[in-house]
């Protein structure tokens, strides 16, 4: 069973002829422990795609299901509750809680649900991402890439089902980029997540188990490039296959 | 023209903030405006009554006794019976004009916080201005129009919102003293256009601080993405020459203390000293941010339960970003400090009425008229012949109030009471005495032991002062509390000296009734039915009495109501604009997982934590406000008014502070749980 299915998902933003229809019937599976990229231009319906998965917001028509549990079935309630206990989300703006440092920051899924904070295993989630000496520190002491590398402890700290990466490597350098990409690779494995991540760059998506194209609001599935065929040169090729 | 073009704009899309600050100058405007109107129009009133006005006394005939003192040692020291009540009175009025202004300055407080932020928050769009060629002053030309739209729709709102107002008030009874009814209202408009357009000014004001620091901002630095900027924000903390400088402003004003108060009238020492306790006040407001950190962190660990994400959120918040709440909990802390202050006030006049009971009025019944009625002892004949009977002459006009009674039926009337110590001193009175209350003996500067010289209009005598006492001798008058305290007891053997000036024995009765506990609605049954005789028990008389204080300081009440609602206003105003800073934490927190419901708690905690402290801080402010107003109300009216804080004060203080931010904070705490996170949380 796919941790995360997605079926016939339309999503229309505006009213009238401010009208704009982002996804015209998407459709994507991401199985346990694949990590699945997911390209194409700005404005494609990515990041639409990536909250619906999330439950931050609600389909127009067709259905999102989350380890078999359909989204549509529940209210903002039950999607906040399955968003925290079994979703991991990591950022392209890094998104720490200014206020707290960075080993708060990963206590607060933790303290969201309510448990008693488990500071081991977050010390360990900091040590995973190599920021265990920083874990005093405020985030407005950090750079933009510990920064994400504690985004990161924190998706990963109660190991979610489902991964869900918006261009994590958007903001940071090429080196601290790969080593995000390492990184989620390793926790993957380690863990059997799912994990849908939202990029523009060629080289992360290469580094993916399948990557799918969207353009105009769809995928088409005849576009996907995976297993052995994925390489940089062939993502470019696809890209400018599809014109985008 | 691009000036109005972005001012319209950028007020109507903060509307929220737009109308907080319309509020801010509105309410504030319209309480000065409100208190201006009741007092002129409550001086107009109580310039043409004789009981209100002691420059009408001043006629050139005899129209009362003589009282001269002659005290035994030291130096005649009387004070001008003409002023006393009257300054009295001008104390409560500067008191309540200054008292109104907390409404303005709460509502400045408003103004000059929400121009704050919310010129800060388009700083960006202030850099993109400048990066696009817009001058300085175009950009200072901006905000300038907005606060001048703001404090002028503000003032006319408040000028307009001020005449219903005040016909409320005036027909609900209020006036600046307590003492008349305002019949029909005469506003003084020019006063009010002057207070509308400082109204507006304080607008205009408030835009400068704000402008003058975006006009400096770095462009290039501004228009980089924020994720990019590493330089860690240290809070604005007090300096240490302002901590200094407010200890060492109170102990020098301290030492000077008892120069001014004694080369100052008591008018002026009041202003002097309230107009220092309201720079006291906007002294402690700079002290607030870094108290609202330290002791709200300190709290905030102690106090706050609730779910742990919320509890650390908020600690965190306090400790790292206190001074942004500290507007609200500076207002919550003045509206409630002003609010204590002005119940302990309330309350020391009323345990003095309930001492003062104890002593003159408890156990007594009085029976008095408000047309000179006399009752003959041929009227008495009804009565229960166990219910003793003093009967008193009518007083001898104003400032010199004198009566007379027989001295062996105040003897007999004080017996009854089973008071040794009213027995002891009625039985002092006779031909040669005179027993003075304690306010008259202040007033002639006489003590017990010392003589006093009653001169009518063809002869005088000198009488011994046996007794300086509230125990025996009073009656009601109608008029002035203060004035019915103010009397010299005579005996009816020296009545011909007061005779041309008052009634004769029987104007006045006061009964008691040896056998305990008197019926004394059956009592008055058998007392002859005339025009305006009153009949009333002393413990009537006493609840009536607390029930006038209460009147009388219902303009105060008036006042706190609306700067409590412009706190809330504020409170409303600084959690909204907290919550647009905060938009992209909050959406992070629901895409971690927390509902609605949390996040709607988060913020109902972060009011309640407004006002439990700015309720903690009141209290403690409030303390030493009340014990100086006491002590101002001593020096002024000279009335045994003792500091006394009942517990529940502290409790109901901090509650209603909590209630009231709590309440203020729901609007905020739905807007931040309905909040789209999807958006907020994706983009920088």
């Amino acid at each position: 069973m796919a941790v995360l299915s997605v079926r016939g998902v339309t999503q229309s933003y505006g009213l009238g002829e401010a009208k704009i229809a982002v996804l015209r019937g998407v459709d994507l599976d991401v199985e346990a422990g694949e990590l699945c990229a997911v390209m194409g231009p700005s404005g494609a319906g990515k990041s639409t795609l990536l909250h619906l998965a999330a439950g931050l917001d609600v389909p127009d028509a067709g259905a999102i299901e989350v380890l078999g549990t359909k989204l549509g079935s529940l209210d903002d309630q039950g999607r906040t509750l399955l968003r925290r206990d079994r979703i991991g989300i990591v950022y392209q703006f890094f998104n720490l809680v200014s206020n707290l440092t960075a080993l708060e920051n990963v206590l607060l899924p933790f303290m969201i649900a309510e448990l008693e904070p488990d500071v081991a295993a977050a010390e360990r989630a900091l040590d995973r991402v190599g920021m265990g000496a920083r874990k005093k520190h405020l985030p407005a002491q950090l750079s933009g890439g510990e920064m994400q590398l504690v985004s990161i402890a924190r998706a990963i700290v109660r190991a979610p089902a489902l991964v869900l990466a918006d261009e994590p490597t958007g903001n940071v350098n090429v080196a601290t980029g790969r080593r995000i990409l390492t990184l989620l690779r390793e926790v993957l494995k380690e863990t059997r997540s799912a994990m849908m991540m939202v990029t523009h760059n060629p080289e992360d998506a290469a580094r993916a188990d399948r990557v799918v194209f969207m353009k105009d609001g769809v995928i088409p599935s005849e576009s996907a490039v995976l297993g052995p065929d994925i390489d940089v040169a062939r993502i470019h090729e696809r890209l400018r296959e599809l014109g985008i | 023209m691009i000036g109005n073009f972005l001012a319209r704009k950028n007020l109507l899309s903060d509307r929220f903030a737009t109308v907080c600050m319309v509020l801010g100058v509105a309410l504030g405007t319209a309480t000065v405006n409100v208190v201006l109107a009741l007092d002129s129009n409550t001086r107009r009133v109580e310039s043409t009554e004789w009981s209100t006005n002691p420059d009408l006394t001043a006629e050139s005939a005899q129209t009362t006794i003589g009282l001269i003192p002659q005290p035994k040692n030291g130096p005649l020291n009387t004070l001008d019976p003409t002023k006393e009540t009257h300054e009295d009175y001008q104390v409560m009025r500067s008191a309540i004009r200054l008292g109104s202004l907390s409404a303005f300055l709460v509502g400045a407080l408003i103004v000059f916080f929400s121009l704050a932020v919310v010129i800060e928050r388009r700083k960006r769009e202030v850099a993109l201005l400048r990066s696009l060629g817009a001058s300085r002053r175009q950009i200072a030309g901006v905000f300038v129009r907005e606060a001048l739209w703001v404090g002028i729709i503000g003032a006319i709102v408040g000028f307009v919102l001020s005449v219903p107002l005040t016909w409320m008030a005036a027909a609900a009874g209020i006036t600046t003293t307590g003492r008349s009814r305002i019949g029909w209202i005469w506003f003084p408009w020019r006063d009010m256009i002057a207070v509308s357009s400082i109204g507006a000014l304080t607008a205009l004001l408030g835009v400068i601080p704000p402008v003058r620091q975006i006009l400096r901002l770095d462009v290039t630095q501004t228009l980089r993405p924020g994720f990019l900027e590493s330089k860690h924000e240290r809070p604005p903390r007090t300096s240490g020459t302002t901590l200094i400088v407010l200890p060492f402003s109170l102990l020098l004003y301290g030492l000077m203390r008892p120069f001014f108060r004694e080369v100052l009238p008591s008018l002026a020492f009041f202003v002097l000293e309230a107009g220092l306790v309201v720079l006291a006040l906007l002294g402690l407001l700079v002290l607030v941010p870094d108290l609202t950190r330290f002791i709200g962190g300190l709290i905030g660990r102690a106090v706050v339960r609730g779910p742990r994400a919320a509890r650390l959120l908020i600690v965190r918040r306090v400790e790292k970003q206190g001074h942004e709440m500290a507007w609200s909990v500076g207002g919550v802390m003045l509206v409630f400090a002003l609010l204590l202050s002005l119940h302990i006030s309330t309350h020391a006049l009323k345990q003095e009425v309930v001492r003062f009971g104890e002593r003159a009025t408890r156990r007594y019944a009085f029976v008095y008229s408000q047309y000179d009625t006399v009752l003959s002892p041929a009227a008495l004949a009804g009565l229960d012949p166990a219910v003793k009977v003093a009967r008193f002459s009518g007083r001898t006009p104003w400032p010199n109030a004198v009566l007379a009674v027989r001295h062996d039926e105040l003897l007999e009337v004080a017996r009854a009471t089973g008071r040794e110590n009213a027995t002891a001193i009625a039985a002092k009175l006779d031909d040669k005495s005179v027993i003075l209350s304690t306010l008259m003996a202040r007033r002639l500067g006489l003590v017990e032991g010392d003589a006093l010289t009653l001169a009518s209009t063809d002869r005088s005598r000198t009488l011994q002062v046996v007794a300086v006492t509230d125990d025996v001798g009073f009656v009601p008058v109608i008029g002035p509390y203060r004035n019915g305290k103010t009397y010299a007891l005579i005996d009816a053997a020296n009545f011909d000296l007061i005779q041309p000036f008052a009634h004769d024995l029987g104007a006045a009765l006061v009964l008691a009734d040896p056998r305990g506990e008197a019926d004394w609605k059956a009592i008055f049954r058998a007392l002859p039915r005339r025009n305006a005789l009153i009949k009333q028990s002393g413990e009537a008389f006493e609840a009536l009495r607390i029930e006038e204080t209460d009147r009388d300081f219902v303009v105060f009440d008036v006042i706190l109501a609306l700067t409590t609602l412009l706190a809330a206003v504020g409170i409303a105003n600084q959690l909204v604009l907290a919550v647009h800073g905060r938009r992209r934490e909050i959406a992070l927190l629901r895409v971690l997982g927390m509902t609605a419901s949390q996040i709607q708690t988060m913020l109902l905690f972060e009011g309640a934590f407004v006002g439990l402290l700015g309720g903690g801080l009141a209290v403690v402010l409030g303390l030493p406000l009340g014990y100086g107003s006491l002590a101002a109300l001593r020096v002024v009216s000279a009335f045994d008014v003792r500091f006394e804080l009942p517990p529940e004060y502290v409790f109901i203080t901090i509650g209603a502070a909590v209630v009231l931010a709590m309440a203020a904070a729901l609007h905020p705490a739905r807007q931040a749980a309905a909040a789209r996170s999807a958006e907020s949380v994706h983009y920088e």
